[in-house]
């Protein structure tokens, strides 16, 4: 397994659950031949079965992984798989795809299924079809063997083994033995050269000593593991699965063991990358040029730092150890490309040039991916900075900025061009880093950003008409978070497109809609706050029902949480995870038509549960109907013990939404 | 139903076949003169000041030129690209991804520099990557794939590079008058796509054909005046001039149907036009056809055993139709692999005879016995070729066989006509799928065809109607039980999407459909479905739902929209302009019949007054009856056209707006508590 850090998102390897468009292409492979199952097979194809809820598609009758290291260190692990297929949505199980590269060979593929009735059938490597591994980059060598696997049908059993030879950058192995659907069996066989030593770390799970299947083998075996099913918002799959770390050495005294300590692989990833943060003329003259004029060091930060994430265009060439080493401060600045850890590369060069030293900080970009009780390289994707900040940087706006003693560190994604200095990428905030330096390295917490970072508020001034129709002008003013996904989907595209997507939002509030005159203000400016100013008018907004009309005041805008006003049969297991804090208002006046009187108004709601609060409250001043509303997300988790409670705060912000004020018509 | 001809018939042209297959790979047909490599074009002082694009404000980027130079005498063809990059987001024009199959051309001479707006221009001196995209067994689909470091928001990027056809054209294309030739043949030469995604200042295409064949050339969106022109040398060449990007758009016609383009055919035989084409087609595959059907005994037999003499003409028909679909269909199984079909090992069928001794069918075979059959009991039938008309529509100028890619069957009847479908699955007599509704095709006769048009889908063949009774209680929520039944397309479109999954996989995704409806938070029970595999019946389904907090409570009111069923609707066509015409799939209604039942104490204040409006293409009517502590609700919504050209969107938007208008109506109850707030 290998992960590399260039954005790409973290996925499972050995089964990739989305379809591929070769998928096709693999029906028409699969020649025949002499076919028979191994024994492994068959014997787990024996197992006897618990009874398992109705809509479980399929089982792992065995999950058996099996790592040998050699006294060079080399890697060879075999992995078998066998599944009894329970409903026709389980086929998509007899689709097998396995990762590989220059420094993980794939050494042997091959895979069986036992029909209920009928031979068995076998497939191998020189059936499957290959393909590049991930799409993003320019080229990488990087690919995936898909493999189908034949007669994958209900009542039917499908297996299949593989081996991979790897040279890892850690002595490390990982075994995941929980899955999205029942285990009956998973077993993890170790095996060592002598006079070495091994350190398990258990996630999610009780720990429990292997057996000694051997001189320097253990072999952990476990039975009838429930299934981890995928909810909406739930944690990454490392936070809530049940998985074992485990990292072997030489037992020698006073040996530093590479990848055992955080310290080591931040220390491992420095010196990797270190030679490459060196400045020739082209960067200290470039350094010199867009610092000329700026006053204090923050502002030669900002300026060296807009020049990486808006100048430098994110290409991804990885080949052989580029997956993790990045290109030389110098080339990347001639080339104007690089991916995240080239990008890191040339802003710490630069900074250096000012005096001020920033680390490398290896990250997941979906928080939740690293556990600080496995120190491991192996599951970062991203590469960030953390800016040492001089004593004489003002930290009023450094809202990502942390304590680290004597000084303090300001932690900066050069990669992404949404999110402004100061600022951290809403995946990031909250999600564990690993600061690294030449002697050493540390795992940290990134700050998450408060409510007020990620800001939204919205104005209308609004008329409304004796026959329902409402017209007038919204001003929304945006920051953090929900600026940048708003940028997001505005920037690509041409003042036409953005129109329609406003009338898009527009009309899925208000029907009968027309908008009027939009402007768009600091669109390319990410340090700005995202101004939008729009008007409309709508027929047949408020509801005639004999003499009265009525007229909801919320008009524009949902502050529900899709996922928790779901009902669902089965409760939910697993905590919320929303990606990020946030303090949202409305302020809406509308001016009623003469004619006509409140009759009734819908009450205010006042709550507050510690994660979330909301107010709402409706009034009349004049002939002017004011509503105003404050939604403030507090903190991205929600444990499961307190999910119901959110349930019903977001239940009580529908139905504010929902409600109506009811007009009646003056007497005349 | 979509698929090819049968087995034997694809034998029997095989010639053609080939000949399609040659012209369908990336082509050997391709490319014109060898491209300057050495020098670029000058690029006026304009094109590098230009800032934005002033026909699409905000554009990422802009085409300034564009070249497609075909030349087949060499079998190469040089592309040409110059583009502005107007913002940071257009900097992605600058990775360039030439994609090619490996066995079939080789990409050469990649070229690419960058110039600034000041003039400043860099060469392309970087590594080009020949990066893998798919292999399987020995076919490799590659791409070359470069990025340009100097591209940023105001730069032109230039590219150029020559694909290198392997692949040579058959001889007869080559050298006509050394064959003897007693057919019409075609094949593919060129495809100009116009639109790019980007507006396209200037764009030109060119071909030099082979010397010796016929070119001909067809379009889309490109008057004759303006199409290819011919040269002295025989190259035909086509310049265009601010051409917009293309856009998609939700409900917009097949992409292939909306893109300008021409289409160049080589042609030899007796091949003048399309007539000849489209008569060539039909008599070969009438032959091939009539080859298969034969005139088996077996198949006089059955349809002597399966109608009676006094059954009257639709009843022998509809009885053949159920026999034939009787025959197991092995393109409704679950698609197998090459391994596990040579396991089975099931003989291909050469006729209708095979068909029935093997019991089993594949593609368009059911339909053809289906023919036999009809044809053996007294009727007059034949197949019909259509294409499927969610991927395009049928053009008879473009010679191209492949777009009649499915087949239904024609049948009189006295002075009745019938179009049939049996080879789709679950669908019942009198009905055909909507992708073969209402479209233009060759009915396949025995020595020859005619052009016909498949009738057009009626909005009574697409219905969904929702009737049940429901309990509103003090705090506004609703439950009760619900009544769904599907008809005619709507059945037959869940029956097809739902036909792999189990009994639980077909509840859960019925009770998600009607969750879909309701508001969030709301449940759906599946208490009973029935006529899954009758395809011939209505497919019903009973719900308990609970709608939780339906109502919105004011005080002493609740206050209750009177589209139970619409709350999570889409609302379509939000955007006041359209660019493509509007096309639905079928013409459909929605019937809904829901009886609420007030609480104790509740009273019904107010109910919004009956609402209607007719236009020519639909109707919609939703009214609230008051009755004894209830309400009546009725709603109708019916659209009877499919296409609507893009001057008539605004009428259509108008439509549904005043549906959405008068679904949230709402009816006001008196809830009888004491009025909370006042202003």
């Amino acid at each position: 397994m290998n992960n590399r850090w260039s954005c790409n998102l973290a996925r499972p390897l050995h089964r990739l659950t989305s379809v591929f468009p070769v998928a096709i292409a693999l029906a028409a492979l699969a020649a025949e031949a002499r076919a028979s199952a191994p024994d492994w097979l068959r014997s787990a194809a024996q197992a006897t079965l618990p009874k398992y809820p109705a809509e479980t598609n399929a089982v792992v009758l065995l999950d058996d992984q099996s790592t040998t290291v050699t006294e060079a260190g080399e890697m060879r692990t075999l992995y078998r798989r066998a599944y009894r297929i329970l409903r026709a949505e389980g086929r998509d199980r007899g689709l097998l795809a396995v990762f590989f590269d220059n420094e993980t060979r794939l050494t042997q593929l091959k895979a069986w299924s036992i029909p209920a009735a009928g031979r068995d059938y076998e497939v191998k490597e020189k059936d499957a079809i290959e393909t590049s591994a991930f799409n993003f980059a320019l080229y990488q060598d990087t690919r995936t063997k898909l493999l189908k696997i034949p007669a994958a049908e209900p009542g039917n059993v499908i297996g299949y083994e593989y081996e991979q030879r790897r040279r890892p950058l850690g002595l490390q192995d990982a075994w995941h033995f929980q899955h999205d659907i029942p285990v009956r069996r998973s077993r993890f066989t170790l095996r060592l050269p002598q006079g070495w030593e091994y350190k398990a770390h258990w996630l999610n799970y009780r720990a429990f000593e292997p057996r000694a299947a051997g001189e320097n083998q253990w072999v952990w075996e476990m039975e009838d593991l429930a299934a981890i099913e995928p909810e909406q918002s739930m944690p990454a799959w490392p936070a809530v699965a049940g998985w074992m770390g485990v990292t072997f050495y030489p037992r020698r005294a006073g040996s530093a063991q590479a990848g055992s300590t955080w310290a080591e692989v931040g220390s491992w990833y420095a010196r990797l990358a270190g030679g490459r943060r060196a400045a020739d003329a082209g960067i200290r003259q470039k350094v010199a040029e867009l610092t000329a004029g700026a006053a204090t060091t923050l502002d030669k930060i900002a300026k060296l730092s807009a020049f990486v994430q808006k100048e430098i265009r994110y290409v991804a060439i990885e080949i052989g150890i580029g997956g993790y080493q990045p290109h030389a401060a110098h080339d990347v600045l001639a080339n104007r490309y690089g991916d995240c850890k080239d990008k890191a590369t040339l802003l710490g060069a630069m900074l250096n040039e000012i005096g001020v030293r920033a680390d490398y900080v290896l990250i997941n970009t979906d928080r939740g991916m690293i556990v600080p009780e496995f120190p491991s390289a192996l599951g970062f994707n991203h590469v960030i900075l953390a800016i040492r900040l001089p004593a004489d940087v003002p930290m009023q706006r450094l809202l990502a900025a942390q304590p680290d003693p004597p000084g303090t560190v300001l932690y900066f994604d050069p990669t992404s061009t949404l999110v402004p200095l100061g600022y951290l990428p809403d995946s990031l905030q909250a999600n564990y880093g690993l600061v690294a330096w030449e002697s050493g390295g540390e795992l940290r917490k990134l700050p998450m950003l408060a409510p007020g970072a990620n800001r939204l508020l919205r104005s209308a001034k609004l008329t409304l008409t004796p026959v329902g129709g409402l017209q007038g002008a919204v001003v929304e003013i945006r920051s953090g978070a929900l600026a940048a996904e708003l940028r997001a989907r505005l920037l690509g595209v041409s003042e036409a497109d953005r129109r329609k997507r406003l009338e898009g939002f527009l009309a899925s509030f208000v029907g009968s809609s027309a908008l009027r005159g939009t402007q768009v203000e600091n669109l390319d400016d990410p340090a700005m706050d995202l101004v939008i100013h729009y008007g409309f008018t709508a027929t047949d907004y408020a509801k005639a029902a004999g003499d009265l009309l009525l007229v909801r005041p919320r008009v524009l805008g949902h502050k529900g949480e899709g996922v928790l006003e779901e009902a669902g049969k089965k409760e939910r297991k697993y905590p919320v995870d929303f990606p990020y804090t946030s303090s949202q208002g409305d302020i809406v006046e509308i001016t009623l038509p003469d004619g006509y009187k409140v009759d009734e108004l819908p009450p205010p709601v006042d709550t507050d549960t510690g994660i979330a609060e909301y107010h709402s409250h409706c009034e009349v001043n004049g002939n002017v109907l004011r509503y105003t509303r404050r939604y403030v997300l507090k903190d991205v988790r929600v444990p499961l013990e307190r999910v119901s409670e959110l349930k019903k705060f977001y239940s009580q912000v529908a139905a504010d939404e929902r409600n109506s004020a009811v007009l009646k018509r003056s007497a005349q | 139903m979509r698929g090819g001809p049968p087995s034997a018939c694809r034998k029997n042209v095989t010639r053609l076949v080939c000949l399609a297959l040659l012209a369908a790979l990336p082509g050997w047909q391709i490319q014109g003169q060898k491209p300057a490599v050495s020098d670029w074009p000058d690029i006026p002082a304009d094109e590098l000041g230009m800032k934005d694009d002033p026909s699409n404000p905000g554009a990422r980027a802009i085409v300034l030129y564009r070249e497609v130079m075909t030349d087949d005498a060499k079998y190469v063809e040089s592309h040409y690209y110059r583009i502005k990059i107007l913002t940071e987001e257009g900097r992605k024009y600058a990775d360039i991804e030439i994609p090619y199959f490996a066995k079939a051309a080789s990409i050469e001479e990649i070229r690419a520099r960058v110039v600034q707006p000041d003039g400043k221009s860099t060469v392309f001196s970087g590594q080009v990557f020949d990066k893998l995209v798919v292999k399987a067994r020995k076919a490799k689909f590659q791409a070359k794939t470069l990025t340009l470091p100097e591209a940023r928001s105001g730069s032109v990027i230039e590219y150029k590079y020559l694909i290198r056809f392997h692949m040579r054209p058959p001889d007869v294309f080559k050298h006509p008058e050394r064959y003897m030739i007693d057919t019409t043949v075609s094949t593919p030469a060129a495809h100009w796509i116009i639109p790019h995604e980007l507006f396209t200042r200037r764009a030109r295409f060119s071909i030099r054909p082979l010397p010796r064949v016929k070119l001909i050339w067809s379009s889309v969106g490109v008057e004759r005046e303006h199409g290819p022109r011919s040269l002295p040398d025989g190259t035909f060449e086509m310049e265009v001039h601010n051409v917009p990007g293309f856009q998609e758009e939700e409900y917009m016609p097949p992409e292939d149907s909306l893109r300008a383009r021409v289409d160049f055919f080589y042609a030899v035989g007796f091949l003048y036009d399309a007539h000849d084409y489209w008569a060539a087609y039909a008599k070969n595959l009438g032959e091939a056809i009539q080859g298969f059907l034969g005139d088996a005994k077996a198949v006089r037999r059955m349809a002597e055993e399966t109608v009676a003499p006094a059954d009257t003409p639709e009843a022998k028909l509809r009885k053949l139709y159920a026999r034939a679909q009787q025959v197991r269909h092995l393109s409704f199984e679950r698609e197998k692999t090459e391994q596990e079909e040579k396991r089975e090992n099931l003989k291909a069928n050469k006729s209708v005879g095979d068909l029935l001794k093997h019991g089993y069918a594949s593609a368009n075979e059911v339909n053809l016995l289906f023919v036999a059959l009809a044809r053996a009991a007294g009727f007059e039938s034949a197949p019909v070729m259509v294409p499927s008309r969610d991927r395009q529509f049928f053009r008879a100028n473009l010679l191209e066989r492949g777009q009649l890619n499915a087949m239904v069957v024609w049948v009189q009847a006295g002075p009745k006509e019938y179009y049939l479908d049996p080879s789709t699955q679950y669908c019942p007599f009198g009905l055909v799928p909507w992708i073969e509704t209402d479209t233009s095709g060759y009915r396949i006769e025995k020595t020859g065809g005619a052009l016909v048009t498949t009738p057009a889908s009626k909005s009574a063949d697409a219905v969904i109607e929702r009737k049940g009774s429901l309990q509103v209680d003090a705090e506004g929520n609703l439950e009760g039980k619900v009544q769904v039944t599907f008809r005619g397309q709507e059945a037959l479109e869940r029956r097809l999407e739902y036909r792999e999954k189990d009994g639980e996989g077909r509840k859960r995704a019925l009770e998600d459909e009607v969750k879909s409806w309701l508001h969030p938070g709301s449940t759906a029970v599946l208490i009973s479905v029935s006529n899954w595999e009758e395809a011939s019946e209505t497919l019903q389904a009973a719900f308990t739902i609970r709608v939780p907090e339906y109502g919105s409570q004011t005080g002493r009111r609740l206050l209750l929209p009177v589209g139970i069923f619409q709350a999570r609707e889409r609302h379509f066509f939000q955007s006041a302009k359209r660019v493509h015409p509007v096309y639905f799939p079928f013409p459909y209604q929605e019937l809904d019949e829901i009886t609420l039942q007030l609480a104790p104490g509740q009273t019904m204040e107010n109910t919004p007054g009956p609402r209607r409006q007719t236009f020519p293409f639909g109707r919609y009517e939703i009214s609230c009856s008051r009755l004894d502590k209830a309400v009546r609700l009725e709603r109708r919504a019916v659209l009877d056209g499919i296409y609507f050209k893009t001057e008539s969107y605004t009428l259509l938007k108008a439509f549904y707006d005043g549906i959405r208008v008068g679904d949230e109506q709402q009816m006001v109850l008196q809830s009888g508590a004491t009025a909370s707030s006042a202003h």
